[in-house]
């Protein structure tokens, strides 16, 4: 009896720890893969890069966010698929690049809570950070607000602005959550940029003094 | 010289006077209030307007005639401009507008679209009361009402007449309620319609942003619309009826005489999805065929004909294999519980493959997913693994139809066997013309038959992308219908069409019918034509089956009189002259027709004006709001993983598997001892 019960444990650990871990090392090694298809694609800003031969998907932009140490490469089409590999930019939404491409609408990137976006439960409003568009332009926003909503709620993609989104809570114990944390960012104006860019510690110093 | 004191009264007079011409001048800036509402996130909201609308339908031989009414109630303080974007059925033929503010009748004028436009603006800008209904596509209208004063209520009566739907020995009507958000491909060719352009230009990709904003601000605001909705049914089909009943909705039904029946809707929130109203005939026989004509002063006589040709018409002596192609889209917006009626349809579908039939499933959104390169046999393997790829699709991203189009159509004939591509797809695109013409182009010897999901499906695009693909619309409009409306449509895949259907008189000349050319016949439909007869007594209908040629004859003689055949004629004629040719060839031709008849097309509009003025002109537009489709959300992406949970519990299995393992090991030890 108690012979069963150890070996039932035993399988049962290793497959949800297997699980887990597979999970973790999928979006992780990910990651690899689709870094260095962005490097591809920042080469020829007008093609479609696919992360591996077989990918379905493809690479469209690169966050960076100094303040948390966080360098992800984004993929188009937020499907289930998608995110298990990288953060996704949401295409019913607004197309990214913001008001400077004339996109009056709001531009959605969501990821995963427990991988590539769990760091945006430590976020703060007034922390910075780019976002790389494959023609090489490099962004720099502005955190400007940090929310949980509703998964219905998607008034706020008439804004414009780039939209972070994960699910709330974090380390949920249950699955399918309705909530989600969204986190809204403004693109800063070139002049701040420029200054930015010209001062010797960049990015990571900003975040502290802007807020 | 004036004295001091009085110097002074008049400097003082003077201060009082300009102070007071000041406060007046303050004042009548005021009496223009700007009243601004914000949502709770900060974004401005436009001033809301109330709606109601009835829809009273009176049914006659195959000929429903429909009177719509819009009562558009301003509560705001101040003047303001209505639109709102509404849905009528696909065939419909609107041929009437009035326009009632209080006691006075306004009759709406028909004219040429940009004339309609231009009376409409320079109306508004007057400070006249007026009415505009506009066609936007084939089964979407917008109604723009100019200067409802505060407090005031402007009624938009519309009336159309639509042929009934019968298949399989079922009548049915179908009253949409609301629009499911139309999804712009982004590599698609835009609509070429100007008015279109300048009614939606604020989104050329992605969802059409003011059906867009209308649908989230619905749902934002919980279950209860915004407004109310009834519909009353008159129905003198001439036949004694059984099984009346309404798939979605409440209703009362009466049977007040012999032949005569009456429906009335009973339900409050019944605006988040098709109302669909079916009933059969109690003798099928009795339903076989049915001629109306209407004879006009001038000597021109039009009639409809329909004919349900018997079943052994569609015999065949020899079965032929088939490829059946299954395309699902897996787009946004068939998330929820479209997703979930899809996936059934096309279990079972799979389920009635015979082993000599070879299938592929394709499903779509922005990229094309296969689930094989080729055809595949259907065995038990092939089988089981395609329920796997069923299982694992998923509802995201746009809605390509066109490349998904492009993955099935090629243009091909085939020799000894016959291919089937059954799409299913609640088809929310909006550049259905370009789609048209694609599937025209590629269809080959392939036949498209499109199956319609959801609680509000864009059955125009469908049922005319059957049309051009040769083959049916199938509409399942909840779970419960799947497994029916499967086996329906798959007796008409097992069954051969009757094809090259065409009309003429006894002595072969061809006659004036529309819709032309005759979409092929499947197993359990009718012909439904209309034709202008003029002298012609007795029609003859010719067409190809499997056996051979089939012709049959019909008489004018016996029919019953029937009222506005010529409009269904004249909205045939601009459907099929639409369909198949492209539009700006035809613009002048369907602008006349419509002219003539009376009837609201692509290139003309209604418009009536009140010509006494309203105190303050209107500054903003008000859009009403249609409902959110039952089951419809556009859900933000769902990104919770479990992973660290999981490692988490799998760390504490491991750790108990190993306590009781050393536990085991030390009693074991002690056992020893």
């Amino acid at each position: 009896m108690k012979k069963w019960l150890s070996t039932g444990l035993l399988i049962a650990g290793l497959g949800l720890f297997g699980h887990g871990v597979y999970m973790q090392a999928k979006a992780w090694l990910a990651q690899v893969l689709i870094e260095q298809a962005w490097q591809e694609a920042l080469k020829s800003p007008s093609a479609k890069v696919k992360p591996w031969f077989y990918a379905d998907n493809f690479v469209t932009a690169q966050l960076n966010w100094p303040k948390h140490n966080k360098t992800l490469t984004v993929l188009a089409g937020a499907s289930g698929r998608n995110l298990a590999f990288a953060p996704s930019q949401f295409l019913p939404a607004g197309e990214l690049g913001g008001k400077a491409h004339g996109n009056p609408k709001g531009a959605l990137i969501a990821g995963h809570n427990d991988t590539h976006f769990a760091f945006l439960q430590h976020a703060k409003v007034g922390e910075m950070f780019t976002l790389q568009l494959q023609s090489a332009e490099i962004q720099v926003y502005k955190v400007t607000g940090i929310e949980v909503i509703h998964q219905s709620q998607h008034e706020f993609l008439q804004k414009s602005g780039l939209y972070l989104l994960t699910c709330y809570p974090f380390d949920s114990l249950a699955a399918g959550t309705d909530l989600r944390l969204l986190v809204s960012a403004e693109l800063m104006p070139d002049k701040v940029v420029s200054a930015l860019i010209s001062s010797p510690d960049s990015l990571s110093g900003i975040s502290t003094t802007s807020s | 010289m004036l004295s001091n004191p009085t110097k002074m009264l008049t400097k003082v007079s003077i201060f009082i006077f300009l102070v007071s011409v000041l406060l007046v001048s303050f004042n009548s800036h005021a009496q223009s209030p700007k009243l601004e509402l914000f949502d709770s996130g900060g974004a401005p909201l436009a001033p809301a307007i109330i709606l109601k609308s009835d829809a009273n339908m009176t049914l006659t031989g195959l000929i429903n005639h429909v009177v719509v009414k819009q009562t558009y109630q301003n509560e705001n303080p101040f003047a303001v401009n209505a639109r709102y974007v509404f849905p009528l059925p696909d065939e419909s033929a609107v041929h009437a507008m009035t326009m009632h503010i209080g006691d006075r009748v306004i009759k709406g004028q028909i004219d040429k679209k940009v004339e309609a436009e231009k009376k409409y603006h320079a109306a508004k800008k007057a400070g006249k009361q007026a009415a505009l209904v506009r066609q936007q596509r084939a089964n979407m209208f917008i109604t723009n009402v100019a200067n409802i004063g505060p407090g005031e209520q402007v009624v938009v009566e519309l009336e159309y007449q639509e042929i009934i739907d019968y298949s399989g020995g079922t009548f049915a009507i179908r009253f949409p309620t609301t629009i499911t958000p139309r999804y712009h491909a982004i590599s698609g060719e835009v609509e070429q319609s100007n008015t279109e352009r300048t009614a939606f230009n604020s989104a050329p990709n992605g969802w059409l942003s003011p059906v867009y904003s209308i649908q989230s601000a619905a749902q934002s605001h919980g279950d209860t619309p915004n407004s109310k909705f009834s519909l009353n049914i008159n129905i003198d089909v001439g036949l004694e009826l059984v099984d009346i009943n309404s798939k979605f909705h409440n209703v009362d039904i009466h049977n007040p005489a012999f032949g005569q029946y009456t429906v009335a809707l009973n339900e409050q929130n019944a605006i988040n999805r098709d109302f669909v109203l079916e009933f059969k005939p109690l003798q099928k026989e009795s339903a076989q065929a049915a001629f109306f004509t209407q004879q006009f002063e001038n000597g021109d006589r039009y009639g409809l004909a329909m004919l349900m040709p018997p079943g052994d018409h569609f015999v065949q002596t020899q079965r032929l294999p088939r490829e059946m192609v299954f395309v699902v889209d897996t787009s946004g917006s068939m998330h929820g519980q479209s997703m979930e009626q899809a996936k059934k349809a096309l279990f079972y579908a799979l389920s009635l493959l015979d082993s000599d039939d070879s299938f592929n499933i394709i499903g779509f959104d922005n990229v094309v997913t296969p689930m094989s390169d080729k055809p595949l046999i259907a065995s038990d393997f092939n089988l089981r693994r395609a329920e796997r790829f069923i299982y694992s699709l998923e509802a995201d991203g746009g809605t390509e139809i066109q490349g998904a189009l492009n993955a099935v159509l090629d243009g091909s004939s085939f020799e000894g066997f016959v291919r089937q591509v059954v799409f299913l797809t609640d088809g929310s695109v909006s550049n259905e013309d370009a789609l048209f013409k694609n599937i025209q182009r590629k269809l080959g010897d392939s036949r498209l038959f499109t199956v319609g999901i959801g609680s509000a499906p864009n059955s125009f695009f469908m049922r005319r992308a059957a049309d051009i693909g040769k083959g049916s619309f199938t509409f399942i409009g909840s779970k419960n219908e799947v497994q029916p409306k499967m086996q329906q449509l798959f007796d008409k895949l097992a069954h051969p069409a009757i094809t090259n259907l065409a009309l003429s008189d006894e002595s072969g000349n061809s006659l004036d019918f529309w819709p032309s050319p005759l979409p092929d016949l499947y197993f359990g439909e009718p012909i439904m034509v209309a034709i202008k007869l003029d002298k012609t007594n007795n029609v003859v209908l010719a067409g190809q089956t499997a056996q051979g040629p089939l012709s049959i004859k019909l008489s004018a003689q016996n029919s019953a009189n029937a009222k506005g055949i010529d409009k269904l004629w004249a909205r045939q004629k601009i459907k099929s002259l639409l369909l198949y040719n492209e539009q700006n060839e035809v613009k002048d031709e369907v602008q006349s027709l419509a002219l003539a008849h009376q009837l609201l097309s692509p290139f003309t509009a209604f418009i009536a004006i009140e010509h006494t003025q309203i105190k303050d002109v209107a500054k903003q537009t008000a859009l009403a709001k249609n409902t959110a489709p039952q089951g419809l959300a556009m859900r933000l992406p769902q990104t919770d993983g479990q992973s660290r949970l999981h490692i988490l519990l799998g760390c504490i299995l491991l750790l108990s598997c190993g306590a009781l393992k050393i536990n085991r090991g030390l009693n074991l030890s002690k056992e020893h001892k």
